[in-house]
């Protein structure tokens, strides 16, 4: 089976700045991989290079056909309905939006606010919402720019189950972008470690799902000295 | 009220929920029994004035007394006479602020869609918009005559400026963010404008409306001192030649009557479209 993304040489200038450094990666259909990094690694950029959001670069990549997005903050349209929001520029649905969008609402636990106006949310519902935008999109490529960044330390435990559960449900591949060491162990089949533009480790995370902490410490203080930094916890 | 609840009401989101709750309910109190004591001094006023009038410190050559004001105003309701100098004028108004509102509507929304229509489009307007446009009234009346023609243009002038303006920046300010999210989300170029650029625009469109119509009640009464022969300026401009300054006051009360209307209208208009604000 072909890869849902391979990336070749891939490097982004800002300027004088170089972001993206000659970066190789393959991520094959359903594979759950997280970018892990320091703040201006590069990872975010890369996820908007793959997007589409941001182009003149050097070097080849391909993604599938269908990618969705779901960024730090949910980005939904204040002045459209939750439903709206999820069914807007959906294809292929017409007349059908409200259920289609209604049925994505139920996956998220959301069943209930379809006609809710989206600052009424909190920031993890509105999350969840943008979570079901990205998935009705059915798409092969999910692309997670920190969508648990802006969330509180409870919000964030239930988004990692439900993101695993969806994971699970609609095997998309996913790129999942985020500098929560213990949120990539908890979620994803590959860890890789960005730095200065360049990919310095990759592990494999071969524990079964759904995962404990305690079951990743040793990966965590090698991951974690990738990053530079010590792990006091285990030391 | 003590000083430690001030303390609590300062910082309301950090409170727990009893705190809330008492320092909401003196708010919602307020909001139920508007302080009567406002109008203390503007009912104080209008008893000088009439008192002015009554011992005659104050002439009514110069300025008619409360009661004549109201007595005057009942005849000309009752004898039509005001009934058509408001029908005449708010149609001026109304014709003038559609004539500019499509005007500065269009000009907006093509400077504001494509940058062609900005480069184009924006220099223009933006120079002449520095033109006091009551001061065009000279250029207007050598243009259009002294009929309803310049009253119009002039209106519709008075309109369509702070309308390109403000809708012009609204879609301008679209956030970035939103347009990147309609992107990857597949939307097409119209669902792009329909569905984000122009919603965003509406907040900063209406608040160019309402300048507009501000605009467009000024803009009136200045044109209705180029010979009019209907209307509330015809009525008020009829009055001063045989010293009636009852009448004149009553225009002026219409004047400020109409305004405050629309403004009020523009109000309830913004509660509607901007329902996704509140709640």
């Amino acid at each position: 089976m072909a890869d849902a993304v391979r990336i070749r040489g891939l490097v982004k200038d800002f300027g004088p700045r170089r972001v993206l450094a000659g970066l190789d990666l393959d991520v094959e259909p359903g594979e759950f991989v997280a970018l892990l990094g320091r703040s201006g690694c590069g990872k975010s950029t890369l996820l908007r290079i793959l997007a589409g959001l941001d182009t003149d670069v050097e070097g080849t990549f391909s993604v599938p056909e269908r990618v969705s997005v779901a960024f730090q903050q949910p980005r939904l349209l204040p002045w459209r309905r939750v439903w709206r929001n999820i069914s807007l520029g959906l294809r292929g649905v017409d007349g059908n939006g409200r259920a289609v969008a209604e049925k994505a609402l139920a996956e998220v636990r959301l069943a209930d606010h379809a006609d809710a106006w989206p600052l009424t949310l909190s920031g993890g519902e509105a999350q969840r919402v943008s979570l079901a935008r990205a998935l009705v999109r059915e798409p092969d490529l999910l692309l997670l720019d920190e969508p648990f960044g802006a969330l509180d330390a409870l919000t964030r435990l239930a988004m990692h189950h439900l993101v695993e559960q969806l994971w699970r449900e609609h095997r998309p591949a996913v790129l999942f972008v985020t500098h929560d060491v213990d949120e990539a162990l908890l979620l994803a089949d590959r860890v890789v470690v960005l730095d200065e533009g360049r990919i310095v480790a990759e592990h494999r995370v071969d524990l079964p799902r759904p995962r404990r902490r305690a079951s990743f410490a040793d990966l965590r203080s090698q991951v974690l000295s990738n990053l530079g930094v010590d792990d006091v916890e285990a030391a | 009220m003590s000083i430690s609840t001030a303390g609590v009401l300062a910082r309301p989101e950090e409170a727990g929920s009893d705190s809330v709750a008492t320092a909401r309910a003196p708010a919602t109190r307020q909001r139920k029994w508007p302080d009567l004591r406002r109008w203390l001094s503007p009912i104080g006023l209008v008893l000088l004035w009439q008192a002015a009038s009554s011992t005659g410190v104050l002439p009514p050559d110069k300025l008619a007394s409360p009661v004549t004001v109201f007595r005057s105003a009942y005849e000309l309701v009752v004898d039509g006479q005001l009934v058509d100098a408001f029908l005449v004028s708010s149609s001026r108004v109304a014709v003038g602020f559609a004539l500019g509102a499509v005007i500065g509507g269009a000009l907006g929304l093509a400077s504001g869609l494509s940058r062609w229509g900005e480069r184009l489009l924006d220099p223009p307007v933006q120079m002449l918009r520095t033109l006091p446009h009551l001061g065009l009234i000279p250029l207007f009346i050598l243009w259009f005559g002294i009929g309803e023609e310049p009253k119009l243009a002039l209106v519709a002038a008075g309109v369509a400026f702070p309308l390109y303006l403000n809708l012009h920046a609204g879609i301008r300010q679209t956030d970035p963010a939103l347009l990147e999210a309609a992107r990857v989300l597949g939307y097409s170029r119209f669902e792009r404008v329909a569905h984000v650029v122009l919603p965003s625009a509406v907040p900063q469109t209406l608040v160019g409306l309402r300048i507009a119509l501000g605009t467009a009640w000024l803009s009136l009464i200045v044109g209705e001192q180029i010979n009019a022969d209907a209307g509330i300026g015809y009525l008020i401009n009829n009055a001063r030649e045989f010293l009636r300054t009852d009448v004149v006051v009553v225009g002026l009360l219409v004047y400020a009557l109409l305004g405050l209307t629309t403004d009020a209208l523009v109000r309830a208009l913004e509660r509607r479209v901007l329902r996704w604000r509140t709640r």
